[in-house]
């Protein structure tokens, strides 16, 4: 898609008298396109250490967590990703990130197609009101992400 | 000495998927505290753990130091054959625990 359209703009560039000019604005559009793409926070930079600069899709990650959570101390987290987990197509990693805190990242893990289905279940130390954001990574290198806002249940419930 | 628990179902049919469950017991000190004396409390976690199936590694975790004490981690796996469900925790003294369980698939 960015390279038809880049060629539509190069083709469009070519008509246009101030064909520097145009490649200019050419530049600016596609690094703005690249950073809409990237749809992460710039300070994450364990993220991009984790995934890289890949675009982020939506879809496929499934991240179970209460409404408002009981124990912030620890916290049930569930992740599913749909995948058919077989040698050419399956989750190879599946990152937790917690951006804010003093290390970002809380948990990596590596699936292979002998997991059967890309599922995780484990207890992390959360912050309200922070982002929990879940990458998964692909055998193909497609990242998935999906993103959560912890709440802490009001003192005294329950 | 870390107390460690390791769970998975006796006989499995071939191809089905389980659940592996796993427990140990370990501070899981995030490095991000302070002692009365106001000094840093170095972490002190278990950072990361494997799992093999006979011999073969199928799922491993990094864990930091927002991992909660105690930690309990659950994954699925596929019923190859009958063997050894082996899983090792490593912490950031380089101590390994490790747990193993039986697995009859057919």
């Amino acid at each position: 898609m960015q390279k038809q359209q880049l060629q539509t703009w190069t083709r469009r560039g070519t008509m246009a008298a101030g064909g520097l000019a145009v490649a200019g604005v050419i530049a600016s559009r596609l690094r703005l396109r690249a950073q809409q793409n990237s749809n992460l926070p710039s300070d994450i930079e364990a993220a991009r250490q984790l995934v890289g600069d890949r675009p982020l899709q939506h879809g496929r990650v499934h991240l179970e967590l209460a409404e408002a959570v009981e124990n912030t101390r620890a916290v049930p987290l569930a992740v599913r990703v749909d995948s058919p987990m077989t040698e050419a197509d399956h989750v190879a990693a599946v990152h937790v990130l917690m951006p804010g805190a003093a290390d970002p990242v809380i948990a990596s893990y590596r699936f292979t197609p002998d997991c059967g289905r890309a599922f995780v279940d484990f207890r992390a130390r959360l912050t309200d009101g922070a982002a929990l954001i879940v990458l998964a990574v692909m055998s193909d290198g497609n990242v998935y992400k999906t993103e959560r806002t912890v709440v802490a249940a009001p003192a005294g419930d329950g | 000495m870390a107390a460690t628990r390791l769970n998975v179902p006796r006989q499995v049919a071939t191809g089905e998927i389980f659940t592996v469950k796993t427990l140990i017991s370990h501070v899981m000190e995030s490095g991000e505290r302070r002692d009365s004396n106001g000094k840093p409390i170095p972490r002190m976690i278990v950072n990361k753990v494997v799992c093999r199936y006979n011999d073969r590694v199928v799922f491993e975790a990094d864990w930091h130091g927002g991992i909660a004490a105690n930690p309990y981690l659950a994954f699925d796996l596929r019923a190859r054959e009958s063997g050894v469900i082996e899983v090792a925790w490593i912490d950031d003294d380089g101590r390994t625990y490790s747990e193993r369980a039986e697995i009859r698939v057919g």
